[in-house]
């Protein structure tokens, strides 16, 4: 039953599924790398909860947006590496535009007197 | 969508992949984030990487369940527990499916045959169109055109004999003039010897009309069907096998088309094949399903018997022999067709002098449905096959109310485990659904055990339900509906019995209330009571149903029908005739005399009780008035030695002797009944009488009184009836049933018989071979059927009740143990506790044998017309049923109630 979906999260759910495909179009990472990448690119900002990271890279595996295969990671260790599919890819551009005219309506409402 | 699917089916089948692989990539998480911590100096890396990451248990359940089928799983485990529980009840689960089992089985083998019977239709595009039609006028009415012994039936709501068959003129007459349908007409060839590729067989057809196949829509399945142009005077004579016919005498061999076949020793050209599934018009291929169809023109060459004075019958307008239905055309209803066949048939009748006012005379033409066609048998297994259904029916909802029980008392006992179960959280309707897949378990189980019970016993009914030529004729295979039947019935019995325990354990409370022990215990004893009911009904039906054999089996026949053979032959069909088949005939029976072990033979157009008969007029010498009016008689025309080899005595007068030659005067004996009709206070010895109509000509002089034997159906009062020497005409001899009386077993002699024959001519064959007693027998099928079925399921029924009662009783004393402990001490003796417990079977039996009467005596109109001499409300057998169920409830009853006599006061109250 992984659709348990609570009204709140639906936001920050959806943010966490474009900030992975944004970060997976550098090439194939692992969950690891992807939480850390993040953390860092937004300067700290940004700090994914691990309990979420995963299930929502399963959740988009079993989308069709990620494919995954398993690697040897920089340490030497197996570790299972995502990639963006071209499903992905649209679906990364959609979201993204979705998400501009989401931001953009929330800044002018911001910046109303 | 479809991806996500393929990955979760494919993570399905890798189960133990998918848990490695999501153990590993947390794992590597845990210990990349605990390496970074140590660096950043955490004094205790595991446990802060571990903190920060949650609990990882729960979130590999979250990534499981996104992998895998939660819901299926829950199921399957669901699926599990019940497969555990029922097998560690073995003698449980063994009582619920075996009598479900049953109970299933033997509903679908009864809905099977009732399928195939009475639901299906025609295999031909709008069966609904099709119409049979049938001819009737008034009954007491002699009328001068039914001479050739179609009297027809008497339809008692209407007061019209009706009669299913027509003069060919009429037909043509409505063919070209009908125009609210069109009519096609057919007649049955029975026991036609066929030769086909050198291979002579007994086989069975239809003479069809030419438009035949074409108005019922019917498509070749090889070749070609008969048309208009095969059906015209002159045309080469053409024949269609059935699909079955081409199957089993003609190997599938598709090079028959163009190939003769002799019907008869008439040479036919095979133009084609019917498709299979195809029995004519009746369905699965019951009573009259034909081997070939052969054009009705080939009427005069395959029987040249049927003669009206010396000329072909086809063409007379008093020789009733087809069959006609109709397809009604668009616009047409089954009225305004039957009402313009009924003008038609009026100015038939009026236009052949058969009568003054047709309408006045009741002449009409009824129109039936035809959508099932024409099964002449299925009247006679409609009755008994739906009473059946009504009693496996009652035994189905016996074994259900019974397994309820049952199970309720389990949930009884059960009740810690579920206690337990909802003090660790368990949902109650996942509880309930626990125990509603428990019990669709059992119905599963149930039903596949019934399903292939359902096909042994279709064979069963179907051969104790018809005569073994029918029963192999008949194409009984189960279809959609009856699948869907056995679902539904499944589905019904598992909501049936398991809905209340499920419903009970979705109930339950963690505090146990006594209220609710109570109620349960008043479900399960209500439960108990209607099966006592239900078990009196079929076993008083038992009662019924034995006591009306037994009658039938003391009924006076007239004759003695122990130790005769009969058989049939025929030597028209390979051309013998006249003063040639005579002598065959004379030859055989001096042969046959001959035979060791046969005490005397004859020979008769029709056997008894064979029910066939044919009547005519008499019409009686030297009376006037009233008693001069025409007579119908049924005769028989029999060889010497008749009254002898069939044990008939003689009350007056003389036999018929080998003197009474066809040079001989013509005389005749009478049976009681008829020599009533004639001569009511006198004797009719020396009387004579003419045949009337065309036949009439030389006086035949009554020379003997016989006694009366009864008719194939008891129920009708004895006929008139007249026995003449088969030699004295008028009409030209034909077929004869020979029958023997032996001093040995009947069959016993039947290896002689065969050579007997085969000596005197070898391309004869024998048929419709049987003992007289086994012609009886079969009279009583439906009652023997009935009788049979009853005292099974009577007895099944009753047997269920009994671990029913069992089941209750040894619960409800096992709860009273410790109050018998304390009667027990304060000095009641065993007998007072056997006592305590029994008393409460004596009253749940004597409740369910009330309504038992009640509901029997409900009912008893339903059976009343299948009883012989018995009414239904008989109270010797309603009371036998009454006592044999008491009886057997307080044997139930008797063994736990001895087990608490039993208890020791001391154990029985620490127990507590």
């Amino acid at each position: 039953m992984g659709d348990k979906a609570d009204k709140q999260g639906e936001l920050l759910q959806g943010t966490l599924d474009l900030l992975i495909l944004k970060t997976l179009t550098r090439g194939p990472k692992h969950g690891y790398a992807i939480a850390e990448w993040i953390q860092q690119t937004s300067d700290s900002v940004l700090r994914v909860e691990e309990g979420a990271l995963y299930p929502a890279l399963h959740r988009l595996e079993l989308r069709g947006w990620l494919s995954s295969d398993w690697g040897v990671s920089e340490n030497k260790r197996r570790a299972k590496y995502y990639d963006l599919t071209p499903a992905g890819r649209q679906a990364l551009a959609a979201s993204t535009e979705s998400f501009n005219r989401l931001t953009g309506a929330v800044q002018r409402i911001l910046q109303t007197a | 969508m479809f991806t996500q699917l393929r990955l979760r089916l494919q993570a399905a089948l890798h189960r133990r992949r998918l848990e490695k692989d999501l153990e590993e990539e947390l794992a590597y998480h845990l210990q990349r984030r605990a390496d970074s911590l140590r660096e950043a100096g955490e004094p205790d890396p595991e446990h802060a990487a571990l903190r920060r990451f949650g609990n990882p248990a729960s979130l590999r359940e979250n990534l499981h369940d996104q992998w895998t089928f939660p819901r299926l799983e829950s199921i399957w485990q669901d699926l599990r527990y019940a497969a555990r529980q029922l097998r560690n009840s073995p003698g449980f689960t063994a009582v619920a499916v075996i009598s479900l089992a049953l109970g299933i089985g033997a509903n679908t083998s009864i809905f099977t045959v009732i399928d195939t019977l009475l639901l299906r239709t025609l295999p031909v595009p709008e069966p609904g169109q099709l119409l049979i039609l049938r001819n009737g006028s008034k009954a007491g009415k002699n009328l001068r055109w039914s001479s050739t012994g179609s009297m027809g039936s008497l339809d008692k709501e209407t007061g019209l004999r009706t009669s299913s068959v027509f003069p060919f003129t009429a037909f043509q007459k409505l063919q070209s003039r009908l125009s609210s349908a069109s009519v096609f007409a057919f007649a049955s060839l029975s026991d036609i010897h066929t030769v086909v590729r050198g291979r002579a067989s007994v086989s069975s057809g239809h003479m069809v009309s030419g438009n035949y196949f074409q108005v019922l829509g019917v498509r070749p399945g090889l070749g070609r069907l008969l048309d208009e142009a095969d059906d015209r005077a002159g045309a080469a004579p053409a024949a269609v096998v059935s699909y079955r016919f081409w199957q089993s005498a003609l190997a599938s061999d598709p090079a028959v088309i163009g190939s003769t076949l002799a019907v008869n020793t008439v040479h036919l050209t095979i133009v084609g094949v019917a498709p299979p599934g195809f029995y004519g018009v009746s369905i699965g291929g019951f009573i009259s399903s034909p081997d070939i169809y052969v054009p009705l023109q080939a009427q005069p060459k395959l029987l040249p018997d049927w003669l009206q004075s010396g000329h072909s019958a086809f063409q007379s307008p008093d020789f009733l022999w087809l069959n006609i239905m109709a397809r009604m055309r668009p616009g047409s209803t089954r009225q305004s067709t039957a009402a313009e066949a009924t003008s038609l048939w009026r100015e038939f009748i009026l236009e052949e002098g058969f009568s003054k006012d047709p309408a006045r005379d009741g002449f009409r033409v009824l129109a039936l449905p035809g959508a099932q066609g024409i099964d002449s048998l299925r009247s006679n297994v409609e009755r008994p096959l739906v009473m059946l259904q009504i009693v496996v029916g009652l035994v189905l909802l016996i074994a259900c109310a019974n397994l309820a029980s049952l199970l309720l008392a389990r949930s009884e006992t059960r009740r810690r485990e579920i206690t337990v179960r909802l003090a660790l959280g368990a949902a109650r309707v996942r509880l309930f659904r626990q125990f509603l897949t428990e019990s669709l378990l059992l119905g599963v189980l149930a039903a596949s055990f019934g399903v292939l019970l359902a096909q042994w016993g279709t064979r069963l009914l179907v051969s104790a339900l018809f005569d073994r030529d029918d029963a192999l004729r008949l194409q009984v295979q189960p279809d959609l509906r009856v699948l869907m039947f056995s679902l539904a019935l499944t589905l019904l019995t598992v909501l049936l019995f398991g809905l209340a325990p499920a419903y009970r354990a979705l109930r339950a409370t963690l505090a146990p209330g006594l209220h609710r022990t109570a109620r349960t215990a008043l479900l399960s004893r209500a439960v108990i009571v209607t099966q006592v009911a239900l078990s009196l009904v079929l076993l008083a039906g038992a009662g019924l149903f034995l006591r009306t054999l037994q009658n039938l089996h003391s009924i006076q026949l007239g004759f003695n029908k122990e130790n005769v053979l009969i058989f049939a032959i025929d030597p028209t069909r390979n051309g013998v005739r006249d003063q040639q088949l005579v002598n065959f005939y004379e030859a055989l029976r001096a042969r046959l005399r001959g035979i060791p072990g046969v005490r005397s033979v004859s020979a008769s157009n029709e056997t008894l009780m064979s029910g066939w008969y044919s009547s005519s007029m008499v019409v009686m010498n030297g009376e006037s008035g009233a008693a001069g009016q025409p007579i119908s008689m049924r005769f028989l025309r029999v060889t010497p030695d008749f009254f002898e080899t069939m044990g008939i005595p003689l009350s007056a007068g003389r036999a018929i002797l080998e003197s009474d030659t066809a040079a001989a005067p013509s005389v005749a004996v009478m049976s009681e009944a008829a020599a009533h009709r004639v001569a009511p206070s006198g004797s009719p010895l020396g009387r004579s009488f003419q045949w009337s109509g065309k036949w009439r000509g030389k006086d035949v002089t009554v020379i003997g009184v016989a006694r009366d034997t009864r008719p194939h159906d008891f129920k009708q009062p004895i006929e008139p009836t007249l026995y003449l020497p088969y030699v004295q005409g008028p009409w030209p001899v034909g077929r004869l049933q020979f029958e023997l009386r032996t001093a040995v077993p009947a069959r016993q002699v039947l290896p002689q018989l065969r050579q007997a024959v085969q000596d005197l001519d070898a391309n004869l064959p024998l048929y419709q071979i049987r003992t007289q007693s086994e012609q009886v027998e079969d009279r009583f099928t439906q009652q023997r059927v009935l009788a049979r079925a009853c005292t099974g399921f009577g007895l099944m029924a009753l047997l269920l009740a009994c671990i029913g009662i069992y089941g209750v009783i040894a619960h409800s004393a096992a709860h009273r143990t410790a109050e018998f402990g304390v009667r027990v001490a304060l000095g009641a003796r065993p007998i007072d506790v056997v006592w305590l417990v029994l008393r409460q079977a004596a009253l749940l039996a004597l409740l369910g044998i009330i309504a038992g009467i009640a509901l029997s005596l409900a009912s008893a109109r339903l059976v009343e017309a299948s009883l012989y001499q018995v009414k239904a409300a008989d109270p010797a057998v309603l009371a036998a049923a009454a006592f044999i169920l008491a009886f057997t409830v307080l044997a139930a009853g008797f063994l736990p109630a001895r087990q608490s006599s039993k208890v020791d006061p001391v154990s029985a109250l620490k127990c507590e």
